[in-house]
């Protein structure tokens, strides 16, 4: 059939001419714009019209062309792919954290090539799957501007070669001369730089290695050495001790091996229906500490007492006569009821004579090969005080002609007068700091070491543990591995990563038998991380300086007066080393809650009796400053009361006042190293003080401030039950009576039947994720918030902005108080956004910028988000925060800072927004930018990972393999996460158990976050729910 | 409707002299005449706004950290300034429509000054929403507007964009019912124009209004359709601004009897501001004649009776946070009044409850001096009460771990007292070129009052200005009497 011609009109059907002239244009008239462009202006045939439109046009053309500029971002491809390397996919690289004194079994996670996140091992023996927060914050350190970016000499940069020319010259004319050497450093557990070391002394005989750590555990080698004939700490079994007694030793923070502490005491801590008992911990302190603020009872004493408190377990326990303390007697009663072997005593003094008592108390408890063994002893704590001594008389003397620092920044942490001067003295000076520190600035030449996550190295923290230490990212300054400068200098040179493998093969290889072949074996020790040797150790104790001990002992607590002041570790700063970590700096300290600097700690009762303000202008946080004096020098410092402080003691954190920092804002605080004095051989942490008020006052960035919970004043006492907690006897009787709810939570039986909604139920088919805090075997450590920072991008703020309360933790650790002032107990609540199922914080955001997932989740959609902050006024728990200013510099915006005073925002000012120091962030978490709210996701991004691979893999997913960062951080597994909905999930378990409850769940906000209540072991009952909760 | 002469109804103007020239002269000259004052008054004011809007502008450019919120206090004086501005605005709708609903006649000497009043009030109301938000820029995500976001909405569960309705609403129809019963007066005001273009603007503004049967049949409908439709408005949009806190968990906020009790509020400051304006205003501008002693005394009462509305609001909080045995609201009320805020609470107890007590006295309810002090304290009240409300509940809620305090900066301060120069800024204009009192209106009631009533003003007033003149006078614009 032909095809049919439609025709529209008469004018088509017969193609007159007028159509077709119309047809063959697109448009019907002449275009006026195209007349105006096709013929030219000067032929007159524009119009007026069209040349203002063309005007326009070109002028609004040019401008926008010329002013929008677009910035040049140069994106190079990979030429040839890095092998390992998957765009967007992580690379976890087995290593060892061992910075200022601080030991973590860890993974790296890198993404693209950039370490960004410390994971813990779990395969470690030592570090048990856990971290510390110093471990998680070292990350941050790698993209320091402040590190040394090529070899110096005085200020002025210079090359290696020149460096390994001059001080190889001048290393070869001291030793000609017979002029003495010194490497000093800080405990050094890598063997095989312990053997380069042995080389370089090979090279150049008159080199003396002193070693040195600025937190001196100097006083229990020396005891060992003098009771067990080995200058070593041996491993303590916290997990089987069921009575322990701490004695002003803060082995949940800080105390020679925190981590593994925390997670083996937590082992014994932790009940359940299945596990009816728990170690007793009784801690006798005067400064208070998270390890005090843990223990089951509590005795506050003075510092000089707590020596005296040792001589009484003394005499106790040892010499069966009487306790000059009652609580100190019963204490000793408790230990020796224990049972042998199943007590264990630790002192954190740096008297050896102290430490030579302890030994003998738990000798004569039968600790030895059972709560304490010498089959593996720490190589972390080597330093002895006299080394700096020898250092220092050395200089003066003229004996010493180089002095060389490896870790160890002496000019800091020296509490002996006259460093500085004496380093003058040195004819070389070398000191290998990867970053700005006191001692370097100092010295002649600075040799800058890699940092720890550049470099190949390997570790012994206990004997017969070895770690191998892998470089995550190739060097991003012109810096050199120490080991590889000292081996040139020993005119050996080669790689360093040449050098361990011999050392292993040599010296590991061959005491294993696992592996045959010696690749086998370091492929596999470098996949794993971990060698595990068979522990050969032992030692017998020897009491022959013990009667000494008990008479010096006895004297020197006698000699220390009413006024005393104790300098302690923070879990922060440690002994200065981070300092300079924006991310330590901004953690709240658990025991003060106070971020930025250090405070004088005072007894809340002293203050009030000194005409201190005890609740200080809460409103702007202002603290009066007093000045404390001990061994002849000076400090100001504000004074915050802790409660559990004994009237008359004062308690400084060592570690701040650094000067050689690279921004302002780090140097906060006051160094009181200069402040210790010599006990013996040793420095000792407690001296006799004066404090006298000034006049000045002080602002602290304190997080969590005065005031009081309850409404005593109304005559009626009423508590708010946010956290729970019970004793042991009480909650064993509970759960044997079978009770659904167990002691201290006895109220949620009634709330839970309350539970009842009108509203529709959302169902949650997939996943439910949910969390469980066990606050029985959270310490507050806060490893877990800096894991936090580092796995969300969080931003740091900066002294005034936590002065304002605008700290942008995503998670926080609470910390109540309940009990007398002078002697509270204390229950830290790790808080994060609760994930209500019923949020509040969701239906009032106009924008539906914050949401449920269907998995349970309160979800945050930031591009969304226009920053009302309702749900932060509505969230109960309080865990929105707000992006105040533009603090991760994610805005279009250019930097607005500096203008004014009052925007302070110090994550510019510390530089944490230069390319280099962003290169740490999470690219998998968004950046937030200025204006929007934020909060925890339960790491929402590593849920997706774990489902993603799980996905991929053709699987469900299995409990256990999508983990939250502060959960994997967690050095005693007080966090619990997973799958509700999957019925054999651990989180299942807890989320069903009698200790479990939600925070002010009365309210009905249906939290996804649970608690487990905390149980005290004790036989004296409180009745908790009359007694005041109070946080100061 | 026919205007009833009832012989006991006392003249709602004063004055002996006038007549319905009189009155259009009176009221229009204080758009005809220069003033010193005037220019004085609206420069420093302008200068006030200026700093209002740089204040602004520092806020938008630096971010909200320039104001004293914390993490714990997420509002303060943003949201304080903006329910107080609200309820400020809430006087003119009400004397408009709800007292043009119950025909209390007094109203038209104030009416068009309060209405005035209620725009510019909530213009500087809608400042906060707009400018409390992080990222203002993303402001128009709150419009429920189609977009390619994919399924990517609004939510109508919230609070705030309830507001967003409500104020809108409010906003607009306060406008046009202000604006359309400035049209007759904008046509007198033409009719007596001298200057080409004073005639050409005044023209403009009036929409060509000729006065016309048909002229004032429209406009009498429309008065009355608006009337309606205002009069739930003044009922709703406070209510919805209190459910902003009613609908929200916290303790303080989470109140069912927010809503009559803001209304109440709002009532209640919006009469004391109206007040404070017109006592200056009736001075400057020589209209005691028309806004008499009856008006303020009748203002007064209404402050009495709202404040005391008030009041009783504040003690049932009180008596329930008791009652209810619930430690979370009691703590919060134990805490606004013996807290950290304690004083902020003392100053709303006494400026909100106690100061109106006064007024159950007639001779101050008469006296303009105590009134005056009377309505700023109100205002003062007022505003802590927002406070209050805001702040003291946010700073101590659930978690004592995150309790905290909140100081103004000087952003704060400035966008505050910028808001109040704002305010003045926009009435000075207003009272400069537009008349302040309803011209038509006050004509209808000119001739309402009892010839009884005026002899015996007469007498005690003619000593002074020597004879009553003019009351037999038929204006052509009376519209009370066409009918």
């Amino acid at each position: 059939m032909a095809e049919k011609n439609y025709w529209k009109g008469i004018e088509e059907k017969e193609q007159l001419e007028g159509f077709r002239q119309i047809a063959v244009k697109e448009f019907r008239d002449e275009l006026p714009v195209l007349s105006s462009i096709t013929e030219p202006i000067s032929t007159g045939k524009s119009n007026r019209r069209d040349f203002l439109k063309m005007l326009g046009f070109s002028v609004t053309a040019a401008a926008v062309a010329a002013s929008c500029e677009m910035p040049v971002r140069k994106s190079i491809p990979y030429v040839w792919r890095p092998e390992d390397i998957v765009p967007g996919v992580a690379n976890y690289y087995a290593s060892a954290f061992y910075q200022g004194g601080d030991y973590g079994a860890v993974l790296v996670k890198t993404r693209e090539g950039r370490p960004i996140k410390v994971e813990a091992n779990k395969l470690s023996v030592v570090t048990k799957g856990g971290t510390s927060a110093r471990a998680q914050a070292s990350v941050l350190s790698l993209y320091d501007g402040a590190r040394y970016k090529s070899p110096k000499k005085g200020t002025e940069a210079i090359t290696w070669e020149t460096a390994d020319k001059e001080i190889g010259e001048k290393l070869k004319s001291i030793a000609a001369s017979g002029g003495k050497i010194v490497i000093f450093s800080s405990s050094i557990i890598s063997p095989s730089t312990k053997s380069v070391i042995a080389d370089f002394k090979a090279a150049y005989p008159t080199v003396e290695h002193l070693t040195y750590d600025g937190v001196s555990y100097s006083g229990i080698l020396d005891a060992n050495e003098k009771t067990f004939g080995k200058r070593a700490i041996p491993s303590y079994n916290f997990a089987k001790a069921k009575v322990i007694v701490g004695v002003g030793a803060d082995f949940l923070g800080t105390w020679v091996s925190p981590v593994e502490f925390s997670a083996n005491y937590a082992e014994n801590r932790r009940v359940s229906a299945d596990k009816k008992t728990m170690s007793r911990h009784i801690q006798i302190e005067s400064v208070p500490t998270i390890t005090g603020y843990k223990a089951d009872t509590r005795i506050a004493v003075k510092p000089s007492e707590e020596l005296s408190a040792l001589v009484d377990l003394y005499n106790v326990i040892v010499g069966g006569g009487a306790a000059a303390n009652a609580k100190v007697g019963k204490a000793a009663e408790e230990l020796k009821a224990a049972g042998a072997g199943n007590a264990l005593v630790v002192s954190g003094s740096n008297d050896a004579n102290a430490q030579v008592l302890v030994n003998a108390i738990n000798n004569a408890l039968g600790s030895y090969g059972s709560t304490i063994t010498w089959d593996r002893t720490y190589n972390t704590k080597q330093g002895s005080d006299k080394s700096l001594t020898a250092l220092v008389d050395g200089l003066n003397a003229g004996t010493v002609k180089a002095v060389l620092f490896y870790e160890s920044n002496p000019a800091f942490t020296s509490p002996a007068k006259g460093f500085a001067e004496a380093l003058k003295k040195a004819e070389l000076s070398v000191s290998f700091a990867n970053r700005l520190d006191e001692t370097s600035a100092a010295c002649q030449y600075v040799c800058p070491d890699n940092h720890w996550l550049e470099s190949w190295n390997d570790a012994e923290p206990k004997t017969g543990v070895f770690n191998t230490v892998q470089p995550t990212i190739s060097k991003l300054f012109d810096t050199r591995p120490f080991a590889e400068t000292l081996l040139k200098w020993s005119g050996k040179g080669g790689s360093y990563y040449e050098y361990i493998q011999k050392y292993w093969e040599k010296n590991l290889y061959t005491k294993q038998s696992k592996y045959s072949g010696f690749w086998a074996f370091w492929d596999n020790s470098v996949h794993d991380g971990e060698v595990v040797l068979p522990a050969s150790g032992s030692a017998s104790f020897s009491g022959s300086s013990v009667a000494d001990a008990v008479t010096a002992v006895s004297s020197a607590a006698s000699s220390f007066g009413d006024t005393q002041v104790k300098f302690y570790e923070s879990i922060a700063v440690g002994d200065g080393y981070w300092a300079d970590n924006p991310w330590l700096q901004e953690l709240p300290d658990s025991v003060s809650k106070v971020t930025w600097g250090n405070y004088i700690i005072a007894s809340p009762t002293w203050m009030v009796k000194n005409g201190y303000n005890l609740d200080p202008d809460f409103k702007e946080k202002i603290y009066a400053v007093a000045q404390l004096t001990a061994n002849g020098q000076s400090v100001e410092l504000p004074v915050v009361g802790v409660p559990g402080t004994p009237e008359g003691v004062f308690g400084v954190a060592v570690g701040y006042g650094r000067t050689a920092v690279a921004h302002d804002e780090l140097k906060v605080g006051a160094n009181v190293f200069q402040l210790l004095s010599k006990s013996g051989d040793n420095f000792t942490e407690i001296a006799k003080a004066e404090i006298s008020k000034t006049a000045k006052t002080e602002k602290v960035a304190i997080t969590q401030t005065h005031f009081n919970i309850t409404m005593q004043d109304l005559g009626g006492i009423k508590t708010r039950k946010v956290v729970k907690e019970t004793t042991l006897k009480e909650y064993v009787k509970s759960v044997e009576d079978k009770r659904a709810y167990s002691a201290g939570n006895e109220d949620r039986e009634h709330i839970m039947e309350e539970l009842v909604t009108l509203y529709y139920k959302h169902e949650r088919p997939g996943h439910h994720w949910t969390m469980v805090v066990d606050l029985n075997t959270c310490t507050g450590c806060s490893a877990c918030v800096v894991a936090c920072n580092a796995e969300n991008n969080v931003p740091v703020v900066g002294k005034d902005q936590v002065i304002r309360a605008r700290e942008m933790h995503w998670m926080r650790i609470d910390r109540y108080y309940t009990g007398e002032v002078d002697n509270p107990d204390v229950v830290f609540q790790p808080l994060m956004c609760q994930h209500c199922d019923n949020a509040p914080c969701e239906n009032v955001c106009p924008v539906a910028a914050t949401n449920h997932s269907n998995e349970g989740l309160n979800q945050m959609a930031y591009n969304r988000c226009i920053g009302t902050r309702y749900c932060a006024n509505n969230c109960p728990y309080k865990v929105r925060r707000f992006n105040w200013y533009d603090y991760q510099q994610a805005d279009a915006f250019d930097k607005q800072y500096g203008t004014s005073n009052d925007q302070n925002v110090a994550s510019e000012t510390l530089g944490l927004h230069e390319p280099l120091t962003r290169m740490v962030l999470n690219p998998d978490v968004t950046v937030r930018s200025r204006g929007v709210m934020e909060k925890c996701s339960f790491c929402v991004q590593r849920l997706q990972g774990a489902k993603l691979d799980a996905k991929k893999a053709g699987r469900p997913l299995a409990d256990g393999e999508a983990t939250t960062a502060c959960q994997t951080a967690c050095p005693t597994n007080a966090i619990s996460f997973g799958d509700r909905n999957d019925k054999n999930s651990e989180v299942l378990k807890q989320f069903n158990d009698s200790r479990a409850f939600g925070v002010i769940e009365e309210i009905h906000t249906m939290p996804n976050v649970l608690y487990l209540t905390q149980v005290r072991n004790r036989d004296e009952e409180k009745k908790y729910d009359v007694i005041d909760y109070y946080h100061a | 409707m026919h205007a009833y002469e009832s012989e006991f109804r006392e003249p709602l103007i004063n004055g002996m002299d006038k007549n319905y020239t009189k009155i259009t002269d009176d009221l229009v000259a204080p758009t005809e005449r220069n003033s010193a004052m005037w220019w004085i008054a609206t420069l420093l004011t302008g200068a006030g706004s200026a700093f209002f809007v740089f204040c602004l502008g520092w806020t938008v450019w630096f971010g909200i950290g320039t104001w004293g919120l914390n993490k714990t206090i997420g509002w303060a004086w943003d949201i304080t300034n903006f329910v107080w501005w609200i309820g400020i605005g809430h006087a003119g709708t009400l004397i408009s429509a709800i007292l043009l609903l119950f025909r209390q006649r007094y109203r038209t000497g104030i009416n068009r000054a309060a209405e005035a009043m209620t725009i510019f009030a909530v213009i500087c109301a809608g400042m906060f929403p707009i400018f409390h938000m992080g990222r203002v820029w993303d402001a128009p995500f709150i419009f429920p507007i189609p977009n390619t976001r994919g399924p990517l909405w609004v939510n109508f569960n919230s609070p705030l964009l309830w507001d967003v309705f409500a104020i809108s609403t409010y906003f607009s129809v306060s406008l046009l019912f202000w604006y359309s019963g400035l049209m007759p007066d904008f046509g007198t005001i033409r009719d007596r124009s001298k200057g080409k273009i004073r005639k050409w603007i005044y023209n403009i503004l009036s929409f060509g209004w000729m006065g016309t049967a048909k002229n004032w049949q429209r406009f009498e409908s429309l008065s009355l359709v608006l009337a309606g439709l205002s009069t739930p408005l003044v009922l709703s949009v406070h209510t919805i601004v209190s459910f902003d806190f009613a609908t929200s968990v916290i303790p303080g906020w989470h109140t069912t009897i927010f809503p009559p009790y803001f209304v109440a509020g709002a009532i209640f400051s919006g009469f004391a501001m109206v007040e404070t304006l017109m006592l200056i205003s009736r001075k400057l501008f020589q209209l005691e004649d028309y806004i008499t002693i009856n008006h303020i005394e009748s203002m007064n009462k209404i402050i009495v009776l709202t404040g005391s509305i008030v009041g009783i609001a504040y003690l049932t909080e009180l008596f329930i946070a008791w009652y209810s045995g619930y430690l979370y609201e009691q703590f919060a009320f134990y805490n606004r009044i013996l807290g950290k805020y304690f004083w902020a609470y003392i100053i709303m107890m006494s400026c909100n409850v106690i100061s109106p007590q006064f007024y159950w006295f007639k001779s101050l309810r008469r006296n303009l001096w105590v009134t005056f002090i009377l309505s700023i304290f109100v205002n003062i009240g007022m505003w802590f009460e927002r406070f209050v409300i805001i702040v003291t509940s946010l700073a101590d809620d659930y978690l004592p771990s995150s309790w905290a305090y909140f100081s103004p900066t000087w952003v704060d301060i400035g966008i505050y007292t910028g808001s109040i120069s704002v305010f003045l800024f926009l009435f000075l204009l207003f009272s400069r070129f537009f008349p302040t009192i309803a011209i038509a209106e006050v004509k209808a009631i000119f001739r309402i009052s009892s010839e009884v009533a005026k002899a015996e003003r007469a007498k005690k007033e003619g000593a002074a200005h020597g004879g009553f003149v003019g009351l037999s006078t038929i204006g052509p614009l009376d519209k009370d009497s066409k009918n």
